[in-house]
């Protein structure tokens, strides 16, 4: 009897074993779909109205916030960092503590999935050497977000698998670790739609500059920062590798101590589209064309992370 | 004086004793893949030194020239295999380090086989013995893994996340398509396929169950040797039940049914003529329609669209032989171009195995483990394992027959063969990781020297020199 008890026991322990991998499933094809409206991300978290407390909004001036103007992404060849490199140089730095060297990272090439098990990238690309995902492991575990925490900054053919899109509402999400330190948020963004153009009775994706204002929101056990960053330009439509480096430096908002942050989202307002000025950018809107915000990555970098 | 001549023989029974247990342990961890891809060429090595042991140290070991040539007839299949898969484009394109990795795999090929053998000549322990030690080792392999697994994903959940993905570092893995498994020294995410093949294999040797006599009439060893087969076997069973792994579970099913079925089959010991001439025409047409589907791959079909034959349509368009012929056209041609006509023409090194730097999708989707060899090791190793089959069908009706009644381990052994070879002609994994992998050998594999191993165990001569009665009856297991 007692032997049955004991077998019993370890097949009951057996079973309720946590199952880590299988905490956080989808859909095998979630977000990744031939319908563009099918692939929002949409994971609406109010922290303010959770947490019960105002949002202290921030509007940042021009001058406070790196982007990619039209100018500046067709004389960059797409690449959509120049602005923020002129800026902030030192981002873009890292020293190598094996050959004790300063390197310059690489902001053109980046970390695909292919890569994935190996150390390619680190302390060559921009994008892998100082993304979340290498600032601490447990970023990579976070779900479909994790896509934003790799460090591929662009498309390199991946498709849906590389990009989480979002309507205006975006998300808000927390975070597996608590910021520390920090100096900087960054983002690569560029949009997307299903509207499309006829050229000679063929119809065509229709590439084309379109603005937002972008808001990001930080988020901390006793305060929730809304930060504007208003009429952000991007390529829409024009090839995945065109992405734009978007954020700021913390240091240009005094009211903001980064060390405490252990969440954020991203959404936007006020949608500029030339080609489509009735564009529908509420996912759960009926509407025959649609646009969404393509996030490649959101970074931290050179922040520091603790529980 | 007196006493080196007391010493002696004690020391000859040292030697069969330490030999037994160095080829125990060595069968434990090739059961238990010791080492992974990369570090189990060391216990190869160590099979090779047992096999040269047992011939040098074991002076009861003495085969007469018609034994010896009765052996070698009997082997031609496995020795070609052996040195044309190992000795192949494939494996020395890597240059000196694949020459000496061709040799130990060719020598361990041929070791393994020879100490499936030897064993049970060597004394003092019994073929049971050996094959509970491989059985044990498959069942620590399994039983990490399982443990690993359940933790990771939960029991049941090839069907409880049908559908399902989950992410890590961006990348979208579908749960059903990954087992986690203990792999060389680490614990890592495999294929499905490819994590649970080990626990199909072992949950098929449950058959012998049907064959156990009542324990008190159990000698000591039949009682620890049975208790581990029992132990292994349900290690094997309850991974697949808590994987959920049905296309495991039908085939160890059906192995085990099998165990059973023969257990009503009375065949008379020597086989009736009809018997032999079923197995000649089965073999043959096997090899006539391998050789003609050859001979079409070469001439660039590659699938069904191709032929325009109504004759041909029907008896060579199924997937099964696409997947040969894409193969076959991707090792064994090459492109000519004279003028402005460009041709694909019979590249002679197909014999000897894929030549080129970088595999397709013929290769990486390949399931048929037999196939594997077409490019692993080259035509003339396919068509020897083909005949290496044959012999084997008939080494298990020898096998068989070599007591009065079926033994428990006999089964075991034979259940374990044909789990190998039913799984991995139809599941085969050569892509074994879920991430960043490549093609993995199927020939230099620790499975593949169990399956060889086995293949000695049951070996029983077709083809025979000259009766030797007398040898056979003074050992067990000895067909030589």
């Amino acid at each position: 009897m007692k032997k049955n008890k004991l077998f019993i026991g370890a097949i009951l322990s057996l079973t309720m074993l946590a199952s880590c991998k299988t905490s956080n499933t989808y859909a095998n094809n979630a977000y990744n779909t031939p319908l563009f409206e099918t692939n929002y991300f949409l994971d609406c978290h109010d922290f303010a109205k959770e947490a019960g407390i105002a949002k202290e909004n921030i509007t940042l001036s021009p001058d406070d916030y790196f982007g990619q103007d039209e100018y500046q992404n067709e004389h960059t060849s797409g690449e959509g960092f120049s602005i923020v490199k002129e800026r902030y140089p030192e981002m873009f730095q890292y020293y190598d503590k094996s050959s004790k060297k300063t390197v310059t990272l690489d902001t053109r090439n980046d970390w695909t999935n292919a890569n994935e098990g190996t150390e390619v990238g680190i302390g060559e690309y921009f994008g892998r050497t100082k993304c979340l995902g290498t600032a601490d492991s447990s970023f990579k575990s976070d779900g479909v977000l994790s896509k934003l925490y790799n460090g591929q900054l662009r498309c390199w053919g991946f498709y849906a698998q590389a990009r989480v899109q979002i309507d205006e509402n975006g998300f808000e999400t927390k975070m597996p670790k608590t910021m520390q330190s920090g100096k900087y948020f960054l983002a690569c963004i560029r949009g997307g739609s299903n509207a499309t153009k006829i050229i000679d009775g063929r119809e065509v994706s229709d590439g084309r500059f379109c603005t937002v204002d972008l808001i990001v929101t930080l988020y901390k056990q006793n305060a929730v920062y809304e930060v504007t960053m208003p009429s952000v330009s991007f390529f829409t439509d024009n090839h995945g590798f065109n992405v734009s480096a978007v954020g700021f430096a913390f240091d240009k908002i005094p009211s903001l101590d980064p060390k405490g942050i252990t969440g954020y989202g991203v959404k936007f307002a006020n949608l500029i589209d030339p080609s489509n000025p009735t564009i529908e950018t509420d996912a759960t809107k009926k509407s025959d064309k649609y646009f969404g915000l393509m996030l490649y990555e959101v970074m931290f970098p050179d922040a520091t992370w603790g529980d | 004086m007196d006493e080196v001549k007391e010493k002696k023989p004690a020391a000859k029974t040292d030697y069969s004793r330490i030999l037994s247990i160095i080829i125990m342990a060595v069968m434990f961890l090739t059961g238990f893949g010791f080492g992974g891809e990369k570090w189990f060429f060391l216990i190869q090595i160590v099979g090779i030194m047992a096999t040269l042991g047992c011939f040098i140290l074991v002076d009861h070991l003495k085969f007469s020239k018609d034994e010896k040539m009765t052996w070698f007839i009997n082997s031609i299949p496995l020795i070609v295999f052996a040195i044309f898969s190992s000795f192949s484009r494939f494996h020395l394109s890597s240059g000196f380090a694949g020459v000496i990795m061709a040799f130990v795999n060719a020598l361990g090929i041929i070791g393994f086989y020879l100490l499936g053998i030897l064993f049970s000549k060597i004394k003092p322990f019994s073929q049971k013995s050996v094959l509970a030690a491989l059985a044990a080792g498959i069942a620590l392999l399994v039983l990490i893994s399982m443990i690993a697994s359940l933790a990771n994903y939960g029991p049941f959940y090839l069907v409880r996340y049908s559908g399902k993905a989950y992410y890590f570092d961006g990348i979208s893995f579908p749960i059903t398509e990954e087992y986690t498994g203990l792999y060389g020294f680490s614990i890592i995410a495999l294929t499905t396929r490819y994590g649970l093949s080990f626990a199909v294999i072992l949950a098929s040797i449950l058959g012998f169950a049907f064959y156990l006599k009542p324990v008190r009439e159990m000698g000591k060893e039949e009682r620890i040797t049975n208790g581990v087969f029992l132990c292994s076997g349900l290690i094997g069973l309850l991974a697949l039940v808590f994987a959920m792994y049905t296309t495991g579970l039908i085939i160890a099913g059906a192995i085990i049914l099998f165990s059973l079925l023969i257990k009503f089959i009375k065949a008379p010991k020597e086989a009736p003529k009809w018997e032999k001439i079923v197995l000649l025409v089965f073999g043959a047409l096997v090899i006539i329609y391998f050789l003609v589907l050859t001979v079409l791959g070469i001439k660039g079909y590659t699938s069904s669209a191709d032929f325009s034959n109504v004759f041909l349509r029907k008896v060579f368009a199924n997937p099964i032989s696409a997947k040969y012929l894409a193969i076959v056209n991707a090792v064994a041609t090459k492109t000519v171009t004279s003028g402005v006509v460009t041709r694909a023409t019979l590249d002679f090194g197909g014999l000897f195995g894929f030549g080129g730097t970088t595999v397709g999708t013929w290769a990486t989707s390949n399931k048929v483990f037999e196939f594997s060899v077409v490019y692993e090791g080259g035509l003339i190793a396919f068509f020897a394992l083909i005949v290496m089959f044959l012999f084997v069908i008939a080494f298990i009706r020898n096998y068989f027959h070599k007591y009065e009644k079926i033994e428990p381990h006999q089964i075991v052994a034979v259940s374990l063969i044909l789990g190998f070879v039913l799984y991995n002609s139809f599941y085969g994994d050569v892509v074994q990781k879920t991430i960043r992998d490549y093609i993995h050998s199927q020939i230099q594999s620790a499975m593949f020297m169990v399956f060889i191993f086995l293949v000695g165990t049951i070996y029983g001569p077709i083809f025979k020199k000259k009766e030797k009665k007398p040898m056979e009856a003074q050992v067990e297991g000895g067909n030589i």
